[in-house]
């Protein structure tokens, strides 16, 4: 396994003060502290080429886990190995093989050309003259971005910048790859770009992606499997089919009606979850979902009729607020 | 040796950048000696007096090469090691890389503290042109042998306190006031009021055991060439003591403070 976690926790300790000057003053003779568990018992294994998702609503514990993959932090207790290496003895063999992408943080000289940052880390990775005009040229082109390389990074679009951000992350060809929130801020094309960009990367290099993202876009288009976290717990480890196959239970129908019908007349179908009419969406049982398209078009007025799976960003949330997945 | 080149490069590339803020810096090293000068020029004129073996010419070549000292040997990396790296989370940056956090800095201040040097020198020509005996240099052979060395770990001595006073931030949320604290112990034991031979016995004493007097203080003495033989070794030998310590100081703070950060902002 590339990856491997074992019992991997993380506390931190947080000072706490009640509001006001007496908390204040209390606060300063006897200083409280409260333990907060980020990350508590995770367990999973990456194998080489895998391209995972890691989601997780906000504090679930998706970036600090990152952050004791790729060595910033100490773990509290647990094993993590990444090529067989403890992230945190932050070895130069594993740091020359591994990078972490956090969306909207930079590493980029903000006064230079995105080019002067590339060259630094020419020169820190200890890549050969060759080699680096071969990945450089590689990804500029992947990225689509030749005519920006001379500009000074401050001069640049958020889009431009993340864009020179992956170069400079993938300069030494990582063999690992930690993303966390790649396409965070950008706009839909942008987003559209960063996920071809991935997938192609991953396709070509082989390399292991572990990836966190809370447009769901991003995880549905490139991860087949995905790990999902909540306060610091794993709640599953699986494909992302399966979750779907699981708690996807119902189909949405979407009807646009010629004229207005009685709400009350399509209860008997379905539980109707939206109504705005011309468009009216019912939620119906998976295995009932036909009969009930067949009993629209017959007894109403249907303009058009569009029978599709829920969102996965529902399914998610539906994980999320607790729904059982084994 | 080439990526040592390249950052070094780079951070000068960074500093030639913003020379105008690197200036007004310089400046502001400038003011506190020209400031004292003129106080200590008031004082030795009015009763042409000599104090400890100082004299009106000896105390403003003191104070001139005091100027010239301190914008190459005073470090300023604290505040970048605590506000951006510690508390904003920039250290995440460095240690993704395959290259020692200390390296790093070493090469980010070092182009800065050059900058400052060269505005320095450039005032310096202007009075050797105008005014020759103000400085008080002592050229000798013999004597740039021996400024060399003292000065590399006069600047060790204090890029590495500078460093530790940083990486403190690891266990303090409020760093403001220990640099402040930082600041004025500076001022006062590293010579930049007076010469330490004028404190009283018990707080030049003081001085002497601690390592601010090897960061400034001695650097000028032997600039104006005021030490033995004998004691010029002295020097450098409590000097490598003072690296040395300093250094395993660092080291330890580092290992332990390195497991508390948190990475907040990355």
């Amino acid at each position: 396994m590339v990856i491997s976690v074992s019992h991997l926790s993380k506390t931190y300790r947080v000072a706490q003060k009640e509001p006001g000057f007496l908390g204040t003053l209390n606060s300063f003779f006897n200083r409280q502290y409260k333990e907060v568990h980020a990350v508590s018992d995770v367990s999973f294994a990456i194998g080489e080429g895998e391209l995972v998702g890691f989601i997780g609503p906000n504090g679930a514990g998706k970036t600090t886990t990152l952050k004791c993959l790729s060595g910033l932090l100490y773990p509290t207790s647990g094993h993590v190995s990444v090529l067989g290496f403890t992230p945190f003895e932050r070895k130069n063999t594993c740091l020359k093989q591994i990078s972490l992408v956090m969306g909207q943080k930079n590493q980029l000289w903000w006064d230079l050309p995105a080019e002067d940052t590339f060259l630094l880390n020419k020169e820190i990775y200890e890549i050969s003259d060759e080699v680096y005009k071969k990945t450089l040229h590689e990804l500029v082109e992947l990225l689509d971005v030749a005519d920006v390389l001379k500009t000074q990074v401050r001069k640049l679009s958020l889009g431009q910048r993340m864009k020179m951000e992956l170069i400079a992350a993938l300069i030494h060809k990582p063999k690992v790859l930690f993303l966390d929130e790649p396409t965070i801020g950008l706009d839909v094309i942008m987003q559209q770009k960063m996920r071809e960009f991935i997938r192609e990367y991953n396709r070509r290099h082989k390399s292991t992606i572990l990836l966190t993202s809370h447009y769901m876009e991003d995880v549905k288009e490139l991860c087949k499997r995905v790990i999902i976290i909540d306060h610091g717990k794993i709640i599953y480890d699986g494909l992302l089919g399966d979750i779907v196959k699981k708690l996807a239970t119902h189909k949405k129908i979407t009807v646009i009606f010629e004229s207005d019908v009685d709400p009350k007349q399509l209860d008997a179908i379905g539980e109707i979850k939206e109504y705005n009419f011309p468009k009216v969406v019912i939620s119906v049982e998976r295995g009932a979902s036909n009969v009930a398209a067949a009993e629209l078009l017959q007894k109403f007025p249907v303009a058009d009729i569009n029978i599709e799976e829920p969102d996965i960003e529902d399914i998610i949330r539906q994980v999320f607020k607790g729904k059982e997945l084994v | 040796m080439k990526k040592i080149v390249t950052i070094f490069s780079l951070n000068l590339h960074d500093a030639l950048d913003s020379r105008g803020r690197s200036f007004v810096w310089f400046l502001l090293a400038v003011i506190n000696p020209l400031t004292l000068l003129i106080f200590w020029q008031g004082a030795f004129a009015e009763q042409s007096i000599s104090l400890s073996g100082w004299n009106s010419s000896s105390i403003t070549s003191y104070y001139l090469l005091l100027m010239l000292t301190s914008t190459l040997l005073h470090v300023h990396i604290e505040e970048e090691v605590a506000e951006y790296d510690i508390k904003e989370g920039k250290l995440s940056t460095y240690l993704l890389k395959p290259f020692s956090y200390l390296g790093f800095k070493f090469l980010t201040e070092f182009p800065y503290r050059l900058l400052q040097t060269s505005f320095a020198v450039l005032i310096f020509i202007a009075i050797s042109i105008f005014y020759p005996r103000l400085l008080g240099i002592d050229l000798t052979f013999q004597n740039i042998t021996w400024l060399i060395p003292v000065f590399m770990l006069a600047y060790g001595i204090s890029f590495l306190f500078k460093m530790i006073i940083g990486l403190i931030t690891f266990w303090m949320t409020d760093y403001h006031g220990l640099q402040e604290l930082v600041f004025v112990t500076l001022l006062v034991l590293a010579g930049f009021v007076m010469p330490i031979e004028f404190y009283p016995q018990f707080i030049s004493k003081f001085a002497y055991m601690t390592p601010f007097p090897y960061m400034i203080y001695y650097p000028v003495l032997v600039l104006q060439g005021k030490l033995l033989p004998f004691e010029l070794a002295k020097l450098l030998l409590n000097q490598l003591l003072w690296v040395s310590l300093l250094y395993l100081i660092y080291r330890s703070l580092w290992v332990k403070g390195i497991k508390k950060y948190t990475a907040i902002g990355i």
